[in-house]
């Protein structure tokens, strides 16, 4: 019998085994009795021919098997076997021949060059949310070369989105906006890889998400994603290019708590709800994301090739009605919540709620009051009684709807008329796709002398970002 | 380094700082080549290593500036060192002049089951550890604590 020594990174494949003994006349039948008893082994030490892989080294007692007959070497009866690898690797040629002519406006630069292009192609990039600033971000990056992106977006693309959201077509409207975008990168650029997240960034998923990537850039235009996204980056060190737009005013910056502020740093808590419209309510200049979002791409470049000269500690605003653009310098707060010297945030909140309605003391009586998505279902789950009212038409409650949870379809054309089944003392939640329809059927409640209203806030649009059993339409 | 005891738990790797950035000095200092060399320390392989010390040789590759090599004869040669020192050779280390401490096509195809294998940015100083996940071929990121 000889023995075969199976080294301790092997026996993992081995079921723990540190020598085997096997009853064999040369080499080659030793070792392909080893692999016999164990199969896991193969692939390591066999190409798929059955010759023995390069970087594969079989040493009889003391003496490599090359230097005697190789694996026709014949066996004794006390001789021992060891499997020595190799140890081998190394970089893939930097950029292929495609490359080299695709990216030879880069490399003609020397701030960029075959090193920097290198960079890029090995860079992994979050967009989060592929809307109007998305848009851009996604196509100057993957244009650029960045090599590995990842975009996640809940949303479809809807027809309103067209006049600024640059990487839609109108046959795109209905379909998944982080799928789209995929697919028209990497038409763009095959060269790269291009990852769709059909999600919404959360509190559950954001750091383990983020994690993965080397630099987030935030798309999205809402608060509690923005702090989400400020406060993750910040708990995994990366930086966070940051761009918002509204109307026909647009700024940016880059944040990194590493070397400079954070979005904290420069607003501790976000604006009182409604005191700041959303694109969708206060409108927004075509070709501004375009601005913006390639701002936000070129400053993801740069800290991608290392340039000093970045965003970094400078918030840059541009008045596109008066083409006025304005510089703001930044500093770190050493009282900020999240980066500090003392932080009191050291883990993800519910921005949600950080973000939501005041307490009902503090609320102004003509605004409508909200309940998120979360919080609704937190309390359905919880088993509170709420009477849920869909202000809807028949047909959209055709695509979805929260009948599960016992609503009732009242369509804001007759609502004056329905809502006389409604009882005044009942708690009443009303939503319809957004929140604009309900906002008025909840106004229309509260000056009828309903006391316990709420507008679901987002719709059934945002309840269906949270529950998969709900059609997102 | 307190050893993962759930099954299935990440594979996990705790290294001194002061390892880490010999790592980087060295790969900074090999440029334009490739500089390797071996992790020493404790380890289970493939589960949690312990990173105690390391050992740089030198670059047997024919094109040193893209590939690294250890042949055979020194990798025998470095477990006897370990063994001498009372530790394992749990895993190896080289570095990317051109920058990126992600596991190229290269590096997957040649890695061996078990042991840790630490890729530094040469450019950036970026260090990251990667394990093969035997049944896959993929090196896979481990999990790294600073100790």
């Amino acid at each position: 019998m000889s023995r075969i020594r199976v080294p301790g990174p092997l026996q993992l494949l081995a079921d723990g085994t540190d020598e085997i003994s096997v009853q064999a006349d040369t080499v080659q039948s030793a070792l392909d009795k080893l692999v016999e008893q164990h199969p896991r082994l193969r692939r390591h030490l066999f190409e798929d021919g059955g010759a023995l892989r390069g970087y594969v080294n079989i040493y009889l007692n003391d003496d490599d098997v090359r230097y005697l007959r190789g694996m026709d070497t014949t066996l004794g009866a006390s001789d021992v076997i060891t499997i020595v690898p190799s140890v081998a690797g190394g970089i893939d040629p930097p950029l292929s021949v495609n490359e080299l002519g695709r990216y030879s406006r880069h490399l003609a630069l020397t701030e960029v060059g075959l090193e920097g292009q290198a960079r890029l192609k090995a860079a992994h990039v979050l967009i989060v949310g592929a809307g109007g600033l998305g848009s851009p971000v996604g196509l100057y990056l993957a244009a650029a070369g960045v090599g590995h992106i990842g975009i996640i977006d809940y949303d479809t693309v809807d027809a309103s989105n067209l006049q600024r959201q640059v990487l839609f077509r109108t046959d795109h409207v209905g379909q998944n906006k982080a799928v789209v975008a995929a697919q028209e990168l990497e038409r763009l650029n095959p060269e790269i890889e291009v990852v769709p997240m059909v999600d919404a960034l959360r509190r559950e998923n954001a750091l383990e998400i983020m994690g993965r990537y080397d630099i987030i850039v935030d798309g999205t235009d809402n608060f509690p994603t923005r702090y989400l996204v400020n406060d993750a980056s910040v708990l995994l060190g990366k930086p966070y290019v940051y761009g918002s737009i509204l109307r026909f005013d647009g700024q940016a910056s880059v944040f990194d708590a590493t070397r400079g502020p954070c979005y904290r740093c420069l607003f501790r808590e976000p604006p009182p709800p409604g005191l700041v419209p959303n694109c969708a309510e206060a409108g927004v200049m075509g070709a501004l994301p375009g601005i913006i979002g390639s701002i936000q791409a070129l400053e993801t470049i740069k800290l991608i090739l290392g340039r000093p000269d970045t965003l970094i500690g400078r918030l840059v605003l541009f008045d596109a009605l008066r083409f006025r653009w304005r510089e703001l310098q930044l500093r770190k707060n050493t009282d900020c919540p999240v980066c500090g010297t003392a932080p009191t945030i050291t883990g993800l909140i519910d921005y949600e709620e950080f973000c939501g309605v005041p307490p009902l003391n503090q609320r102004d009586p003509d605004e409508i009051p909200e309940l998120t998505a979360s919080a609704l279902k937190e309390r359905l789950e919880a088993g509170a009684e709420l009477t849920l009212i869909d202000v809807r038409e028949p047909f959209e409650w055709e695509i979805a709807n929260l009948e599960k949870h016992g609503a009732t379809l009242l369509p804001l054309g007759d609502f004056a008329e329905s809502a006389r089944s409604l009882n005044p003392a009942d708690e009443i939640v009303v939503y319809c796709k957004s929140g604009g329809r309900s906002a008025a059927a909840v106004r229309y409640l509260r000056e009828a002398g309903f006391a316990r209203v709420w507008n679901l806030k987002g719709g059934i649009k945002a309840f269906s970002a949270i529950d998969p059993d709900i059609r997102i339409y | 380094m307190m050893k993962p005891t759930n099954v299935g738990s990440p594979p996990a790797v705790s290294a001194p700082a002061s390892v880490l950035s010999a790592l980087r000095r060295l790969a900074g200092a090999a440029r334009p080549q490739e500089a390797c060399g071996a992790l020493l320390g404790r380890c289970e392989y493939g589960v949690w290593w312990e990173i105690a010390t390391i050992i740089t040789v030198p670059n047997a590759a024919s094109s040193p500036e893209k590939r690294f090599l250890i042949p055979a004869e020194i990798v025998r040669s470095l477990e006897r060192a370990a063994l001498d020192s009372g530790l394992q050779l749990v895993g190896f280390f080289h570095s990317h002049p051109q920058g990126g401490a992600c596991a190229s096509a290269t590096d997957n195809a040649l890695a061996w089951p078990g042991y840790l294998y630490g890729i530094v940015d040469a450019l950036s100083g970026d260090l990251r550890f990667w394990t093969l996940d035997p049944d896959r071929a993929t090196l896979l990121e481990v999990r790294t604590t600073i100790v």
